[in-house]
């Protein structure tokens, strides 16, 4: 191995811009402590400056159960459609990666292109939620809110688009109740759980998730960081935070890499009841698309969406294989369902810049078309 | 806290320099090596050794930065941002990347360089440790802290409420504790290994307790008792299991990503830039591991190793319950009976609140209905009566009518009889005439 000294020289000039980098985001993150304390709570009404941590985008509570909200964005510029967009995001996590920050927000893109848009807050997961099952959610609170939204604007169904996890809950919801969903868009959305190209599939079936649960009530958050973290092990402990050093000087930059962090561990627990039956019906006994999955002793059958569907998934997704979402189309009944991917991931979906400027414009055209 | 920014500020402007300083005389000493070997200037026998010195200089000056910077970053971000961030935040293993991509940039003729790479730190084991030891949920199925914490505090509690009463107890308590608090701290499968054995001997002896009791001792938390110290075996087995993988993997992936940089070095393409050094090191090694995580195998490893930690914990769980039994502690299984209670009379409380909501519409479309039907009635009435004053008008009409036709009957007639005593008079008159 042989270096020449005029390298050895440009390495060390290298170098000195990387700490050169560090050295100057010490002094940014000095400088910009604000913006970090700031919560949606405080900053609801902004919606355009640095302080805005999360939850960015003007919204108001309109019906509430205990700790689950249902929140009605307002409206951004004139409404082009009358049947409102209710999202129903995952338990795992917090809704506020659709509403980062001004410039990362599908809801406020959604707004801004006169869409009426309600969402589901799960809030965060107590002891008193460890009996909490998928009909409490399902059946439960997401069909309050739907007969709330039906109720508000005098109509017989809504739009209804789920996320990840909360897309699989809306597809069955949409089974059980298709005359309350007028279209159904699934996001990111696990459907058939018999695949090897996810780490997360493979893992499920060696695991005992009565085990699980019966030792810890609510699987707490910060163990499923760690296993979401393990799916790209040095990619997410090392090498993002030695790529974040590059990104330092600038303290925009700086702020939305620690906005997207503080996102990332900002984790629920996750309700043992409903984790237990997840992880058994879904990841071990693919029961959805075997049809074999019940709720509230009803059979939950793919073939009653018969609404208009628009699947979009990532391309690059690990934590939801593209071919576990795909699965959608062969099982639904409806005639009318249309495919949207995008070459990212599953959280480059929603806050990438190639996804920022398409994916609510496409969203609301296909809905537009529809009504 | 103004006066602690601007001390840092003072301190990163000064080790900046100083960075600066030191990297320029690295430079200077490699220019100078260049001289020699092209013959131009006599060698000097200590130029290596300045070399070297500068390199070390280099290094420490890293480490102190590193410190500092932690520091000052604790100070800084730690009421900014959650905890778990903060976490990875660590930026102390930047000094173990620069340590070795120093010494990555090798000296000619096979020269070793101070900085060693064999240091151990190319085995990614001995990375991974660095992370395990900071309590990083890195490779979470074997630093499961919080598993630790809560193995801890059952410990703790059944010491509390058994140890002074039975020794024996106590006395395996106290085994127990040790050999998980040493097997967490346990840096190598191999020192996993030999602890397993101490423990697996010291369970033996412990079993023999177990299997004759003394009199008057509960016989069933010896049960309970012996479950746990099986299950602690099983766990142990599993975790070591667990750890040779690791370090196997990491002695691959490890020997991959030394392979990369030599083959580029050879092709006269040194990773140089300390950024792609790193992002280098994180791509090769995570290929490797990735294709072992990815496995059948690993899936099923996993699974016993986190089942099996499962299963001791719900144990060890069961057992600090038995122990709080007598006290007027409110027990776990207790608590989630009446949390079970609560969520099924909310849950029935919606049923009903949606069964009311049901009721209530239906009654509202029922007082509708009666509301549009009593309308219906309403109009029907006035429509009755308006007929039947039409039918009132009609009559008198047709009264007027006939009374009108008889005038005009009674008219002619009386015009006819006029007519007539007109004729007669006119026959009369033409008579006369």
């Amino acid at each position: 191995m042989f270096t020449f000294p005029d390298k050895i020289k440009e390495s060390l000039e290298d170098f000195n811009k990387f700490a050169a980098n560090l050295k100057k985001g010490v002094e940014n993150l000095a400088s910009i402590d604000e913006i970090m304390v700031g919560h949606s709570d405080h900053h609801e009404s902004c919606g355009s400056c640095r302080k805005c941590l999360r939850g960015c985008t003007e919204k108001e509570l309109v019906y509430q159960d205990g700790k689950r909200k249902l929140y009605r964005y307002k409206q951004r510029a004139k409404k082009v459609c009358h049947v409102p967009i209710l999202i129903v995001y995952a338990l795992v996590n917090r809704y506020t990666m659709l509403d980062l920050q001004p410039n990362r927000s599908m809801i406020r893109n959604l707004l801004d292109l006169g869409q009426d848009v309600y969402l589901i807050d799960w809030g965060y997961t107590d002891r008193m939620d460890r009996f909490m099952t998928m009909e409490d959610y399902i059946d439960g609170f997401i069909n309050d809110c739907v007969d709330f939204i039906r109720a508000q604007h005098q109509l017989d169904a809504i739009n209804l688009l789920g996320v990840c996890q909360g897309g699989t809950f809306s597809a069955i919801y949409s089974a059980l109740y298709p005359e309350k969903v007028k279209t159904f868009i699934p996001i990111v959305t696990p459907i058939d759980f018999d695949t090897k190209d996810g780490l997360l599939n493979v893992w499920a079936t060696s695991f005992d998730a009565d085990l699980m649960v019966d030792s810890y009530g609510n699987v707490p958050g910060e163990l499923m960081n760690s296993a979401y973290m393990l799916l790209q092990p040095f990619t997410l402990s090392v090498h993002k935070y030695i790529n974040m050093v590059q990104i330092m000087e600038d303290a925009n930059k700086l702020a939305d890499f620690l906005r997207m962090e503080t996102w990332i561990f900002d984790s629920p627990d996750q309700p043992g009841e409903t984790l237990r039956r997840f992880i058994k019906d879904f990841y071990q006994g693919n029961k959805l698309v075997k049809g074999e999955f019940t709720l509230g002793g009803r059979t939950v059958d793919l073939k009653n969406i018969t609404m208009p569907v628009l699947n979009i998934y990532a391309e690059l997704d690990t934590l939801v294989p593209p071919v576990s979402a795909k699965a959608l189309e062969k099982h639904v009944g409806s005639k009318d369902v249309q495919e949207l991917t995008y070459p990212v991931g599953h959280i480059g979906m929603f806050v990438s810049g190639k996804t920022q400027k398409t994916l609510a414009p496409k969203i609301a055209e296909w809905i537009s078309e529809r009504m | 806290m103004q006066d602690f920014f601007e001390q840092q500020t003072d301190w990163l402007r000064k080790w900046q320099e100083s960075q600066e300083k030191l990297t320029k005389q690295y430079a200077v000493w490699s220019e100078e090596w260049t001289e020699n070997m092209l013959g131009n200037k006599k060698n000097e026998p200590d130029f290596f050794e300045g070399w070297f010195k500068s390199q070390s200089d280099l290094q420490e000056q890293f480490r102190e930065f590193s410190q500092r910077l932690n520091e000052l970053i604790a100070n800084v971000w730690s009421d900014k941002i959650p905890p778990d961030v903060m976490k990875f935040m660590n930026i102390s293993f930047f000094e173990e990347f620069y340590k070795n991509w120093l010494s990555s940039l090798e000296l000619p003729g096979g020269i070793k360089n101070p900085l060693g790479m064999d240091g151990g730190w190319q085995q990614t084991a001995s990375f991974l440790r660095s992370f395990l030891e900071q309590d990083n949920p890195f490779f979470s199925s074997c630093s499961n802290t919080k598993f630790t914490d809560q193995m801890s505090r059952v410990f703790g509690i059944l010491q509390g409420a058994l140890g002074q009463e039975e020794s024996a107890f106590s006395t395996i308590l106290t085994g127990c504790q040790d050999i998980f608090s040493n097997l967490f701290e346990s840096t190598t499968a191999q020192g996993a290994e030999k602890l397993a054995e101490g423990f697996e001997t010291w369970a033996k002896e412990m079993e023999k307790y177990f299997s004759a009791p003394k009199l008057g001792i509960n016989r069933e938390l010896v049960h309970d008792m012996s479950q746990a110290l099986v299950m602690s075996q099983n766990y142990i087995q599993t975790y070591i299991k667990m750890a040779r993988l690791v370090e196997a993997t990491s002695r691959k992936s490890g020997i991959r990503f030394q392979t990369k940089l030599s083959e580029l070095a050879l092709k006269n393409k040194p990773v140089n830039k300390f950024s792609d050094f790193c992002a280098l090191w994180a791509v090769e090694h995570e290929t490797v591991f990735l294709e072992v995580l990815g496995s059948e195998e690993f899936a099923k490893l996993q699974g016993d190793f986190v089942n099996a930690g499962h299963q001791l914990k719900i144990q060890w769980n069961k057992l600090a319950e038995k122990a709080l039994e007598p006290t007027p502690i409110a027990l776990k299984r207790d608590l989630d009976l009446v949390i079970a209670e609560i969520h099924q009379l909310k849950r029935d409380m919606r049923i009903v609140q949606r069964e009311l909501k049901e009721k209530g519409k239906e009654v509202r479309v029922a007082r509708e209905a009666q509301a549009a039907a009593e309308e219906e009635a309403k109009k029907a009435i006035t429509a009755a009566k308006a007929a039947e004053a039409a039918a009132r008008d009609e009559a008198k009409e047709a009264k007027a009518a006939v009374k009108t036709a008889e005038f005009a009957k009674q008219a002619k007639a009386a015009n006819k009889t006029a007519k007539a005593a007109t004729g007669a008079t006119t026959k009369t008159k033409a008579k006369n005439v």
